[in-house]
């Protein structure tokens, strides 16, 4: 009889290890969460960080100013490519990056390519639709000085269960007139993931 | 007796097939009814059970992908390629459990090829999206999946690389004019063939061949190129000077469906009782049409080009099987051993404490057990194409209504495509239902 019930509480035990259940609980989101191996949002902040540091301290800023009368300059986002081996959204830190110098008050940003179509289409309404006084007219956009773009790279080592992951993300400004780059900022991030072969 | 209950929790844990009837999603495909497929598959999850979650992302994937439903498609087989690799850690409990029912209670794990074309339709959804370096993103993991089988099996003769899928990675790196890059993958891709040519009797394409002699102009490897190509080879090339004027439209046909599983089961009569043994063969559907050819016509211009063999998924998964039927044999009759040691074992049991019908009947009972209990592993992506062709043109920019011609005269259209000079562009189209 013991015996009896001691296997039946295993069979037991065995079902309810199998059943799912679900916990949620809300965590700053600064707090560093590292689910599975994969590029996350701690990832994209520490770029963003590092990359809004390092481009406001370099000297292409005050150069600027110093040759433009202490006007901003304006930037418009170009193309982040991303050429990892995983599909990573490269707009969170690119986004941050945009805030984080505008909010600065140092950097002016006029919209890009994805941005304007959209713009321009408004304007063309307006001006049919809205009335002479209100509607904003065609050529008065402000022409920027730089392009940010840059690329996401990765190289992957694996051996079994044990790989290293390397992403470097580069961002260049570019002055739009002159093709001359300005500024390039540089994060290296290195994981090293360990999976094990043999689980219970 | 405590043998008799060991027997009776194996009953209980073992896993069974899954119950998902494939033959109505064929009707649905076939009837073009895309809504109705998806629906059957969003319903059919409990009927896929818990062990073919895998096979049930991937279904599903490649029925959004056929559905035109690429964005869908591209997150299935995101979780699928994220599931398969978190299946790379096996379950001590389930293994051993397994050598004393069936490999249906092991989650299942896709075949080597099968985790390969996660990659590759991941890849081509992206690029029906126009997001061709999200496409490239899969084709570097394709690569990463492919250097682990070329260090994990070495030498020998089995599928551990995928002549398509570097072809695919070639054509995407040129189209962002990364030609280095792109005649790295293109010459992969012609290693490839190679072993293609032998194991699954595929010729090198024409197509590869006029693509790495064009890029290894801008790549600075024409010389070793030249070397690279045969000799007797007809290659109509166009150099790359000219393909920068022009447009480069790619016909991806998907063919026919991949081989269904199917059990071999048989028993052997020996001293102590019946033993059971079954093994999974490949059933290939050969398709009716295996040529076809891509008409491309416009107001200025019109061609015609001729599709090629790339990937021949048929014979690469009878073949992938083959590699492995040593193993699976061998652990059936290491299972069909362990049954009968447990079967011989309880009966002795209960005819020590009942007496010699019930030990009699407790042997015929276990061996009925046994004999049930075996079965062969016949999960399979079944939802893949059996081959893929494609074809390639360089036409002058502009506007083309694509049809397409197959051997037995039929011609199907396809939607308009607009191409600019130097810009590269993908159809797809299927001949799987």
């Amino acid at each position: 009889m013991k015996k009896f019930f001691f296997l039946f509480s295993i069979c037991v035990s065995l079902i309810i290890s199998g059943c799912q259940t679900v916990t949620t609980s809300r965590v700053e989101t600064d707090a560093v969460t590292d689910v599975g191996d994969k590029w996350n949002d701690t990832d994209s902040r520490l770029v963003a960080e590092e990359m809004i540091e390092d481009a406001l301290e370099r000297p292409w800023l005050s150069q600027f100013k110093q040759s433009n009368n202490q006007k901003n300059p304006t930037v418009i986002i170009g193309s982040v490519k991303n050429r990892s081996h995983e599909h990573i959204n490269v707009r969170t830190f690119v986004r941050d990056l945009e805030r984080a110098l505008l909010n600065s008050g140092e950097i002016d940003f006029v919209a890009g390519k994805s941005e304007r179509d959209e713009i321009r289409d408004e304007r063309f309404d307006q001006a049919s639709n809205a009335s002479e006084d209100t509607a904003k007219y065609d050529g008065e956009e402000i022409g920027a000085d730089f392009m940010l773009n840059g690329e996401l790279n990765s190289i992957i080592n694996k051996e079994g269960g044990k790989s290293v992951k390397f992403y470097q993300i580069n961002l260049t400004l570019i002055d739009i007139s002159k093709n001359r780059k300005v500024w390039i900022g540089e994060k290296k991030i290195k994981k090293l993931i360990k999976q094990s072969r043999i689980g219970f | 007796m405590k043998n008799f209950f060991v027997l009776l929790i194996f009953l209980c844990v073992s896993s069974c097939a899954p119950k998902f009837n494939y033959d109505s999603l064929q009707n649905a495909m076939a009837s073009k009814d895309c809504p109705g497929s998806i629906e059957l598959l969003k319903n059919s999850q409990q009927a896929y059970g818990p062990k073919a979650l895998l096979i049930h992302m991937l279904d599903s994937g490649m029925i959004h992908f056929q559905c035109d439903d690429p964005k869908e498609a591209t997150l299935f087989f995101q979780n699928a390629d994220h599931l398969a690799q978190d299946l790379w850690t096996k379950s001590f409990s389930k293994e051993a459990a397994s050598f004393v029912t069936n490999d249906f209670i092991l989650p299942y794990r896709g075949e080597d090829f099968e985790r390969a074309m996660i990659c590759l339709f991941s890849a081509f959804s992206y690029i029906k999206l126009g997001e061709f370096d999200e496409a490239m993103a899969d084709c570097r993991r394709l690569d990463i999946i492919l250097s682990e089988y070329n260090a994990q099996y070495e030498k020998k003769n089995v599928y551990k690389e995928d002549a398509l899928g570097r072809y695919i990675s070639g054509v995407l790196s040129e189209a962002d004019k990364e030609f280095s890059e792109a005649y790295i993958f293109y010459h992969d891709a012609l290693k490839a063939f190679k072993n293609y040519e032998e194991a699954y009797g595929t010729p090198t394409p024409n197509y590869l061949l006029e693509d790495l002699l064009r890029v290894s102009i801008p790549a600075d490897r024409k010389s070793e190129a030249m070397n690279l190509v045969p000799g007797e080879r007809n290659i109509g090339m166009i150099d790359h000077r000219t393909s920068r004027t022009l447009g480069k439209i790619i016909l991806v046909h998907l063919n026919g469906k991949a081989p269904v599983k199917i059990e071999n089961k048989f028993s052997v009569v020996t001293a102590t009782g019946p033993i059971s043994i079954a093994f999974p063969d490949y059933s290939v559907n050969p398709p009716a049409c295996r040529t076809s050819r891509m008409i491309l016509s416009s107001p200025a211009h019109s061609c015609e080009v001729e599709t090629e063999l790339f990937e021949d998924i048929n014979r690469i998964a009878v073949k992938d099987l083959e590699d492995r039927k040593f193993r699976i044999t061998a652990k059936a009759i290491a299972r069909a051993v362990a049954k009968q040691a447990v079967v011989q074992a309880s009966s002795k049991e209960m005819e020590k404490h009942y007496g010699a019908m019930a030990g009699l009947m407790a042997n015929i009972a276990g061996n009925v057990a046994a004999s049930a209990l075996e079965r062969a592993d016949t999960r399979s992506w079944r939802t893949l194409p059996g081959e893929i062709y494609i074809a390639r043109s360089f036409v002058p920019p502009g506007e083309y209504q694509i049809n397409i011609e197959l051997c037995d005269g039929y011609r199907k259209d396809l939607n308009k495509i607009s191409v600019k000079a130097g810009e590269t562009k993908f159809v797809f189209c299927d001949t799987m239902y």
